[in-house]
């Protein structure tokens, strides 16, 4: 903004308080919709661990419960990481506010379609793998796939409106060559270009095709829907799983992007662009696009060349992880005086459930390796990590560090230890019994286990306990940072 | 690799992992921020790079020849199995339609022990996944069932006993409870003799 008006100063200076609005709003979707999508993971754990025993409901409540727990947090964190990214980026290129809250407004109208899916008891999965929607065996209506339909739709449109408008935001202020940082590679780091930027840009390039393939998917879903004849099942898999990954894999890149903005203020180290981020960056947008073929590695009919382009990008895409965030992490912890806050901790400690979860996930993205824990809660396992203990902190960091720095209100320390403390031994204790059902090779999306993998049943118990302590973290942070929540939103609307 | 070996390599790195983010966190207790701390682990980036490299690339070159995928062999058995909400048919005979699946699914399977034997597997419907657990529980292999594809599993069974096939792709709301059996016996003596004669050809 160097040719800035003193209108034009204003003006944007209306936009960002206009973003922060927008962030209070997501803060707040997030506070709401965590804890009730967490609940029907909590009510998932107890129907598989038997206790319920006569009481327990129809088995379809627990296969939609599966499918909008799934699709819920799915959507829940990429679209929370990616406001989140967009608030820190807005001190750096104008956004326009109202295409924001229209995306908003069109998502709030998918998920109320998702809702009104569930209570009619849809459930083809979170993945929706063509064609269960259409033959479900009588186990739902068949109006519930033309919501579901219509739904996806209404996301999509939602979404790749606000990605076309990042875009936009984006390349009003920088050329593409320099917002992906390739003036660095020529040795020439001017303009100095704010990591967020980079990360930013990364992002809605992958999401906008990704949202692309989406559309990709949805057209032969109607072919289907409106012909009644069959499309090939392998390529709308390989659109699923494309879209799927990429977009899951965004919502940890948006958290990645956020945490570079806003863990300098509390470590007191400026997070600067540099050559190794700038490569890290260029090979993720990459190799993102190539990893996902990890998920069809049990479709031998695949060609082998892509399965092992699979394990390729899949391995590929740890080393930028680890060598430039984590390692950056580290370096902006070690042996600084860093202000210890929930906001910080969290930030922090999300990183390290991304490392312990990518370690499990480059295991599972090995082709011999995946030959046995394929579909096993192995893959819940380390999802759950690098998204529970990973995302999820990074998002509660996010709105943790947003409601005080808009309200100011002090921390209470020993409540934020409580939350950290509970969070991090309920979120392990949870994840490391899905790793040891994998290892026995239970089943994932099972109601019930079979009698020969009884253990299944005895680990949901104890993990049952875990999610308890899970639960008395996400209440003593909805006690704290509700409360500033309130604070921030009067502080707000006062200004 | 066994699972178990997975999970102990997973559990030593990601302990590594908790005990590295520990140390970094207690670091901070009276630091005055020092630069050189900061230099000191950037400098670190580059032989962090190399190891992963070094790391990955031997897990990729040890791994990648024992890829599940059919890579030629000659099987001694070849098995017909078919998904379809929520039940499975395995046949030495192809199962084209639903009298025939019927039909199969009826008919219990044996197999001889040692046999090399070749799943070609295919659905009738949605996408199932053919997952086999051998009499101790302990998962072989797996691959997807899926409409208008066949896919090529070949297993060989060295233990006797009763072996079961679960369904580990979503499939429906009787999802957890699709399954079938197969019992792997002592091959007979004329089944035996004509291995030996495979064999030595």
């Amino acid at each position: 903004m160097a040719e800035m008006t003193i209108g034009g100063a204003q003006e944007f200076a209306g936009e960002q308080a206009r973003m922060r609005a927008l962030a209070l709003v997501w803060g707040a979707l997030l506070m709401l919709l965590l804890p009730i999508l967490g609940l029907l993971g909590l009510f998932m754990r107890a129907y598989q661990s038997q206790i319920l025993a006569e009481a327990a409901p129809d088995v379809s409540w627990f296969y939609a419960s599966l499918t909008l727990h799934g699709l819920g947090l799915v959507g829940v964190s990429y679209t929370v990481s990616f406001i989140g990214m967009l608030y820190v980026l807005s001190q750096h290129v104008r956004l326009n506010t109202r295409v924001l809250w229209l995306s908003t407004g069109l998502t709030v109208v998918g998920v109320v379609l998702l809702v009104i899916n569930f209570l009619l008891r849809f459930a083809p999965g979170w993945y929706f793998l063509y064609p269960l929607p259409f033959i479900s065996a009588g186990g739902w209506a068949s109006v519930t796939a033309d919501i579901f339909l219509v739904a996806l739709a209404v996301l999509g449109v939602a979404w790749l409106l606000w990605e076309l408008e990042l875009i936009r935001a984006i390349a009003s202020r920088y050329p593409l060559a320099q917002a992906l940082g390739w003036h660095y590679l020529k040795g020439n780091p001017s303009p100095e270009l704010p990591p967020v930027v980079l990360v930013a840009t990364v992002c809605a390039i992958a999401g906008v095709i990704a949202l692309l393939a989406a559309v990709a998917m949805l057209i032969f879903f109607l072919v289907h829907r409106f012909t009644g004849s069959m499309v090939d099942p392998l390529v709308v898999k390989n659109l699923t799983f494309f879209f799927g990954h990429v977009l899951i894999n965004l919502a940890m890149y948006h958290g990645i992007g956020f945490l570079y903005a806003l863990f300098p203020i509390y470590s007191g180290h400026a997070w600067k662009t540099a050559v190794p981020m700038v490569i890290a960056w260029n090979c993720v947008l990459f190799l993102v696009m190539f990893a996902y073929f990890h998920h069809l590695y049990m479709d031998f009919a695949q060609p082998g060349w892509v399965q092992v382009v699979g394990q390729i990008a899949s391995y590929g895409t740890a080393i930028p992880a680890a060598v430039v965030t984590i390692l950056g992490t580290l370096a902006q912890v070690y042996r600084r005086p860093v202000r210890w806050t929930l906001a910080s901790s969290l930030l922090f400690l999300g990183t390290m459930g991304w490392a312990i979860g990518g370690v499990g996930a480059v295991l599972d993205s090995t082709i011999a390796i995946n030959f046995r824990f394929h579909n096993t809660l192995w893959v819940a396992a380390h999802f759950h990590t690098y998204l529970l203990v990973g995302l999820v902190f990074l998002m509660l960091g996010f709105v943790a560090h947003l409601t005080q720095e808009l309200s100011g209100v002090p921390e209470r320390v020993g409540l934020a230890r409580a939350i950290v403390a509970s969070l991090l031994l309920g979120g392990y204790g949870f994840v490391l019994m899905f790793y040891l059902s994998g290892v026995h090779a239970v089943p994932r999306r099972y109601a019930l286990y079979p009698f020969e993998l009884e253990i299944g049943t005895t680990l949901a118990k104890v993990a049952l306990l875990f999610v308890l302590l899970v639960v008395l973290g996400v209440l003593l942070y909805l006690i704290e940072v509700g409360r500033r929540w309130f604070a921030a939103y009067a502080a707000l609307r006062a200004s | 690799m066994t699972p178990m070996v997975v999970f102990l390599v997973w559990l030593v790195i990601g302990l590594l992992v908790v005990f590295v983010y520990a140390w970094m966190a207690v670091s901070t207790r009276g630091a005055a921020g020092e630069e050189a701390a900061y230099q000191a682990l950037g400098r670190l980036r580059r032989p962090l790079f190399i190891l992963m490299l070094v790391v990955l690339g031997i897990l990729f070159a040890f791994t990648i020849p024992r890829t599940p995928y059919p890579k030629g062999q000659i099987p001694d058995e070849v098995v017909h199995a078919v998904g379809k909400q929520f039940q499975f048919a395995l046949s030495a005979q192809p199962i084209r339609n639903d009298e025939e699946f019927i039909r199969a699914s009826a008919t219990p399977l044996k197999i001889s022990r040692g046999r090399l034997v070749e799943f070609r597997v295919t659905s009738l419907d949605v996408n199932h996944a053919f997952a086999v657990y051998d009499p101790d529980g302990e998962l072989l292999g797996q691959t997807q069932a899926m409409p208008g594809y066949v896919n090529r599993l070949l297993l060989r069974f060295d233990k006797p006993g009763n072996y079961t096939v679960l369904c580990l792709e979503y499939c429906g709301l009787s999802h957890h409870i699709m399954r079938i059996g197969f019992e792997v016996a002592e091959p007979s003596p004329a089944t035996s003799r004509l291995s030996n004669l495979a064999s030595r050809r």
